[in-house]
């Protein structure tokens, strides 16, 4: 993975130093909220309902053992003992007092690792592909191109201060879209062109929030070594013309979407045609520097073990068999696995770790997968490099701190944001329901029976639960101080992204899973067989036999 | 027979921490709802808002809130200043197997 150089960890460190120093300036009084505010939001630092949050940047989820030690030792010593893992690939302490935020700041900067940039309108974490580097289908690794945009971004002195927030993902699978590309301001394929040359293909405008679209594609093919001066011209026509007088109408999806996008697309190539050639081009030495740092680890020589790994999920331990089925999938490399480590245990928030769970990761990745974890936007976590061997142990392991759930791309592997239990911004809470659905629904047969489904919660229209792309998705909204629900069908996330569509009136909270249930029955009553998916049969079927069933002929 | 009528209060989030706290009489902070100064008349309420304003190391962008009185006590109206006031819903965080007793649960 990658390592900081001088500069990196200079500026890493300066920034701690400089707000260990706002920070005294506001405890002694010499600064108000309003002056401090901006200071702390570009350290990643929010006010939540209940207390500060701090939101540490996991540049594309990737992660040492070493530093999951460090998040465990800071949610120990500063926090309630748990963190909490975000849809882009971050994490999230709940609690930390504010005299305590330089000494984390501190102790982060000494592996590597900062909060800068993850809150206000500049360009946020990059974002990827969990399986990069291991993925059969892969064409190419997308991290290196994630490295080279984190470093061209952080505290790049002309996108501090963007209409709005900017997010960039990237994924190097251009058949299975694991990085949900689509739905960022900017998506970035890595695809081959018609002489078998790579490049990527940029698309533009997709997000989620109060106006959900879907991003376009604005460059079929771009060169490689362009990619720097491409992403500068579409951020330099954002910078300009995007809104900045209403933040609903800021973001860059608003703006492709009133100009059209052939017209952005034009104004985009006009823009890098005056960039081109300035020196921001990529050279092949520069991509190959930046690629070494993602060189695969020391595999060993071992025989294929897709046979052994089958024979796994068809084995007498059933519980096993279910977790390799589900959470595992073949590695591109012979004898090797990458296991998903879901975060969706029943009695516990979706994506929250207790710091003795990260002491136990950080080993089971030191012992198992060359001591490097990764965050997904599914809010799980991957040991991408097992051997097929290990399993049986590693399956024990985790099993014995509370981590072997086996319902990875099930129904209650479900994406959830922290809602009005912590969320300033929230209109109803989230986790409850969520903590419910899993409750409710915890057959294993049943979950498996229904097969790949998701759904996804949000607590308020900003859409951080990614309710919109749900195959169900459930809107929390607020009716005079009341918590509401509001249900959508028909989303996904994926290559064949789709936005959900609104069933009717809201439920109530003790109404909104018991509409789960009937929407499940619904599907399974309908699917032309058990492998067509949730998805597929809604596509099929419409929403009128949903409706139907949830209210009646009202 | 218990009454209720709706009157205000008002609540920030604490600088050292970020937990809510409540407006007194005696014109301090108080974490407790029950200890907060309940106000029948906004404009009253609107004069102390200002001076809570005033006290800026102490707390971040102080409001007024609705709150009903029942039996002569606060009550939040909203789900959102309940849970602010009665901290989250769900446990926080989740107890440690047996064979590690090392951590307490908070
Ligand atoms: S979706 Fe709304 S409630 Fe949920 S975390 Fe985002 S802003 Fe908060």
């Amino acid at each position: 993975m990658y390592q900081y150089d001088q500069y990196d960890q200079r500026i890493v460190d300066e920034r701690a130093q400089q707000f260990r120093g706002q920070v005294e300036r506001r405890l002694s009084g010499e600064i108000a909220e309003s002056e401090f505010k901006p200071l702390r939001l570009q350290n990643g630092l929010y006010m939540q309902l209940h207390a500060y949050m701090l939101r540490v940047a996991i540049p594309y989820g990737l992660l040492s053992s070493k530093q999951m030690r460090s998040f465990a030792h800071i949610c120990r010593t500063y926090d309630k003992g748990y963190g909490h893992f975000t849809t882009r690939q971050n994490l999230q302490i709940n609690w930390p007092e504010l005299q305590a935020i330089p000494k984390v700041l501190e102790e982060l900067a000494g592996v590597e690792m900062h909060a800068i940039q993850t809150s206000g309108n500049c360009i946020r974490n990059t974002t990827s592909d969990q399986f990069a580097g291991v993925a059969r289908d892969e064409l190419e690794d997308p991290r290196p191109y994630c490295e080279i945009i984190r470093q061209w971004s952080t505290f790049h002195p002309e996108f501090a201060f963007l209409p709005r927030k900017f997010k960039i993902a990237v994924t190097g699978t251009p058949g299975d879209d694991r990085a949900a590309v689509r739905l960022h301001d900017i998506g970035i394929r890595i695809v081959e062109g018609e002489r078998g040359e790579r490049g990527f293909e940029i698309l533009v405008g997709g997000g989620l929030g109060r106006t959900p679209m879907i991003a376009k594609v604005v460059r079929d093919f771009l060169p490689k070594r362009q990619l720097l001066p491409y992403l500068e011209a579409i951020m330099r026509v954002y910078n300009e013309q995007g809104r900045r007088d209403n933040k609903y109408k800021a973001r860059i999806k608003i703006l492709v979407d009133a100009l059209g996008v052939e017209e952005f697309a034009r104004r985009v190539e006009a823009e890098f045609e005056l960039i081109k050639g300035e020196g921001l081009e990529l050279t092949d030495s520069e991509i190959a520097r930046v690629g070494a740092f993602f060189a695969p680890p020391p595999h060993e020589s071992l025989p294929d073990s897709d046979a052994q790994l089958q024979a796994l999920t068809l084995g007498s331990e059933r519980t096993l068999g279910l977790w390799v089925r589900n959470n595992v999938i073949p590695h591109r490399v012979p004898g090797y696995c990458a296991v998903t480590v879901s975060l969706k245990e029943k009695g516990t928030p979706p994506g929250d770790v207790s710091d003795y769970q990260m002491d136990r990761l950080a080993d089971l990745a030191d012992n198992y997968s060359f001591g490097q974890l990764r965050a997904t936007h599914h809010q799980n976590l991957v040991l991408a490099d097992v051997k097929v061997a290990d399993l049986p142990a590693l399956h024990q392991e985790l099993a014995a701190c509370g981590l072997a759930s086996a319902n990875v791309g099930k129904l209650t592997d479900m994406i959830c944001c922290p809602g009005l239990d912590f969320c300033a911004l929230a209109n109803a809470r989230s986790i409850p329901i969520a903590e419910e659905i899993m409750q409710r629904f915890d057959d294993v047969d049943y979950l498996n029976d229904l097969g790949e489904i998701s759904i996804k919660m949000s607590g308020c229209i900003n859409a951080c639960g990614h309710h919109h792309v749900g195959n169900i998705g459930i809107l929390g909204i607020d009716k005079q101080g009341v918590e509401f629900y509001q249900l959508m069908l028909g989303g996904s996330h994926n290559n064949d992204a789709s936005l959900g569509a609104i069933v009717g009136r809201a439920f109530a909270q003790d109404e909104i899973v018991g509409a789960i249930d009937t929407v499940l029955r619904v599907y399974l009553h309908q699917r032309s067989s058990p492998e067509e998916r949730f998805v597929d049969t809604y596509r099929r079927i419409g929403m009128e036999p949903f409706k139907e069933a949830l209210y009646g002929a009202n | 027979m218990s009454k209720s009528h709706t009157s205000l209060a008002i609540t920030a989030a604490r600088t050292d921490d970020g937990a809510p706290v409540y407006w007194t009489p005696e014109g301090g902070w108080s974490r407790a709802l029950a200890d907060a100064q309940v106000f029948a008349d906004a404009k009253v309420a609107e004069g102390a808002l200002g001076q809570a304003r005033g006290q800026e190391r102490q707390v971040c962008d102080p409001y007024t809130m609705k709150v009903s009185v029942v039996d002569g006590r606060p009550q939040p109206l909203t789900a959102r200043e309940r849970i602010r006031c009665e901290g989250p819903t769900t446990r926080l965080r989740r107890p440690d197997p047996p064979a590690n007793p090392t951590h307490p649960v908070p």
